[in-house]
């Protein structure tokens, strides 16, 4: 039980362990507890109340959604009308819900991300192909940036979705790069394209995706933010 | 994570949607001056092989001159390979001696037991029988 | 003898004189003879032909070649599908030779497989993905991947390759020189990296380009599937179907569950069914030495599986795998009315 503990700062629940332990011996099951700064009282192994845990890092609550403030916002900042295409606001709730959210008890989007990533990438494969006309430009590292995960978290950000996902950090006190902020914010996009593709078929998924994503003359597409920035190339 | 995936292959099954003739390239070798070849000689001034080649296009066939007797060599696309000698075989023969290796797979032959005559990658579509969901209870 | 992951020490001097006193070697056991210069130029001028032949692919040439004809009809290629394509998805940019490695010239680039391999990678990782999700919308995401791999893993593609009869080039160009083997049989032959030396004479190259014959069969199938591709698409997605999604794959023998009983609850808790609870249907020979029992697991009326097993415990554990094969393994209707169903994801425990 001892090895457990993890922060050693918090020494009244240190020896509260110790105490329980030389009391009951090492068979005897009993509850860590702990005093938490703001009063409240954390015990190992109890269950949480969901209102702790259903809200985003930016405050925003997962129970009390409205769908024309939120589920609306996605539609009409990926202009879904004008690509004909239909989602429930289920669906687009589980697009902006990582598996990380809520201990992975609502609706997640991992699989969708999968099947959306796979679509993208074989999508701009095709775009690459047009636009230079040659197969041996596939593997190139403009080619890989375009749907590298840091563009695609760009496209979400300028798009001022990113309050909006639901997701839970691996350590509220530090930075995006360690909580993998660019990762989450990728998987939504790709779920949504996913979603569109299960959903609406493939005809209206890559219309979506060669109009809005794969888009020169588009505002907020693919190839505008990998020139923002440059992606060192990994070593493969 | 409780649940875990054990990685396993998807199996061949060369026949449903598409068919691959299993024999791909079949050698014929002939002597120019041994009496045994002289049914292979024949088949090769024929006009046989021209057709056969046309019918089966997917089969590869080449033509050796060597010594000895004449030979059919298949190979297949299971990577084994079959010989039958035609030595003092007359054209017919020859031919349907080339046919039947077309037809292999290419498998190893072996005998089947009686009731092994059913191979399938499928389960029963029907169950086993289990007695303890019969509606006749069994007294033992 | 010479690993050269530091290939610049494998400099092009060391293998031209490896290259004259393997043909001096050759010549020697063959025609009893010493290496005269006009031989060794005889080897230059049909090594340069076999150069311009794989790069180039000339049609003359080609249409002679009856292991590309016959692996073209074979595979059921339509005629759009023009042999010198066929002998491009033949080639690996691996089998370019060593001294030339360094500098690969854009036309050598352009005659080889390597951009249609990645594009028939992203092709073919998109239909499988699409394919398995729509028929089993539950899979959890560790058993897709695994059901993916099972289709589409190099080692199944070089099997579809192989059963496809495709050959794999294994003699040294000095051999096929003094074989005074016709070009155009090289050209229906898969070209990857191990054919400048013999396996005999103990070199072996190590570097990033140094391909398995697994993985230079996968490159040949998936480059096949992308040059389809460019023909016609439905033809592509077609091929991708009629040769590898129509392999057997049991779809319920990719799960392992390490707590069922447990996952079974969170599932039924998630899914708002009742509690699930396992009773004993049938039993025999309790006090026996091969006692049988079968147990179902029950969530409120409902039967939610079954299982057998020669203890109360294996019995139980068996109901609820049962139960969570019915719920994972589920299989969509296809061509059905309803809209296609997108699953929560799986229960995490």
């Amino acid at each position: 039980m001892l090895h457990n503990i993890r922060e050693p700062q918090s020494l009244s629940r240190y020896i509260t362990c110790i105490q329980s332990f030389q009391r009951y011996g090492p068979n005897q099951s009993f509850r860590c507890i702990t005093y938490l700064h703001d009063n409240s009282v954390k015990v190992r192994g109890i269950k949480k109340d969901p209102v702790t845990y259903f809200k985003n890092p930016h405050g925003l609550n997962y129970s009390d959604l409205q769908e024309s403030k939120y589920h609306d916002k996605i539609r009409e900042r990926f202009h879904f009308d004008k690509f004909h295409i239909k989602l429930n606001a289920n669906i687009i709730l589980q697009c902006l819900t990582h598996k990380s959210f809520a201990h992975g008890k609502v609706p997640y989007n991992e699989k969708l991300n999968l099947l959306g990533s796979q679509f993208l990438k074989f999508r701009s494969s095709i775009y690459t192909l047009n636009q230079t006309k040659s197969f041996n430009s596939l593997g190139s590292k403009d080619s890989r940036n375009m749907i590298h995960r840091d563009t695609l978290s760009q496209v979400i950000k300028d798009l001022g979705l990113r309050p909006m996902v639901f997701w839970k950090k691996r350590d509220p006190v530090r930075g995006a790069t360690y909580n993998g902020e660019a990762t989450i914010l990728s998987t939504v996009l790709n779920s949504l394209v996913g979603a569109i593709l299960i959903i609406n078929g493939e005809t209206k998924a890559t219309k979506f995706v060669d109009e809005l994503l794969l888009n020169k003359n588009s505002k907020h597409s693919l190839i505008n933010a990998t020139k923002d920035k440059i992606i060192e190339e990994e070593d493969k | 994570m409780v649940v875990k995936a054990i990685s396993r292959v998807s199996l061949p099954v060369n026949g449903v949607s598409t068919f691959v003739l299993p024999c791909c390239k079949i050698t014929l070798q002939y002597c120019n001056w041994g009496g045994s070849s002289q049914g292979m000689r024949h088949f090769l001034k024929s006009s046989r092989l021209d057709k056969l080649a046309t019918k089966y296009p997917s089969i590869e066939f080449n033509i050796i001159k060597k010594s000895g007797h004449p030979l059919v060599r298949a190979k297949y696309t299971n990577g084994r390979e079959k010989v039958v000698c035609v030595g003092n075989m007359n054209i017919d023969n020859v031919e349907n001696k080339i046919l039947l290796l077309k037809d292999s797979s290419g498998e190893q032959l072996m005998k089947l037991s009686k009731n092994d005559n059913v191979r399938s990658l499928n389960g029963s579509v029907r169950g086993v029988w289990s007695p303890f969901h019969s509606a006749f209870k069994h007294k033992v | 003898m010479l690993c050269s992951t530091a290939r610049s020490t494998f400099s092009n001097s060391i293998l031209q004189k490896y290259l004259f006193s393997s043909l001096r070697k050759h010549v020697f056991y063959r025609a009893n003879s010493t290496l005269t210069k006009t031989e060794l130029g005889k080897y230059e001028v049909y090594y340069k032909n076999l150069q311009t032949a794989i790069n180039e692919t000339p049609e003359t040439i080609i249409s002679k070649s009856p292991t590309l004809t016959t692996l073209h009809k074979r595979i059921g290629l339509p005629k759009e599908f023009t042999l010198s394509n066929l002998s491009k998805c033949l080639t690996c940019r691996s089998s370019f030779s060593t001294s030339d490695s360094l500098t690969i010239t854009a036309t050598a680039k352009q005659a080889d497989n390597h951009g249609l391999n990645i594009f028939g990678k992203n092709l073919l990782t998109f239909h499988v993905t699409k394919f398995l999700l729509m028929k089993y919308p539950r899979l959890p995401t560790v058993v897709l991947n695994a059901a993916i791999n099972a289709y589409i893993s190099k080692n199944v593609l070089a099997n579809i390759a192989r059963s496809w009869g495709v050959e794999v080039e294994q003699s040294t160009i000095m051999k096929r020189f003094l074989k005074n083997e016709p070009i155009s049989v090289t050209l229906g032959k898969l070209r990857y990296y191990n054919n400048e030396f013999n396996k005999v004479d103990g070199i072996e190259m190590i570097s990033k380009l140094n391909y398995s014959e697994n993985d230079a069969l996968a490159l040949f199938v998936r480059s096949v599937i992308s040059v389809l591709w460019t023909i016609n698409e439905h033809a592509a997605v077609d091929f991708i179907y009629k040769y590898i999604l129509s392999r057997k794959l049991d779809i319920s023998k990719l799960f392992y569950f390490e707590n069922p009983t447990r996952e079974l609850a969170r599932l039924c808790e998630r899914e708002n069914f009742q509690k699930p609870v396992s009773k004993l249907i049938a039993e025999s020979g309790r006090l026996s030495k091969a006692p049988v029992f079968i147990i179902g697991v029950f969530s409120g009326e409902e039967k939610l599986g079954e299982g057998y097993g020669s203890s109360l415990k294996e019995a139980k554990a068996r109901a609820a795998t049962d139960a969570l094969m019915k719920w994972y393994a589920y299989e969509a209707v296809q061509n059905s009315k309803q809209e296609p169903l997108i699953d929560p994801g799986t229960v995490i425990v």
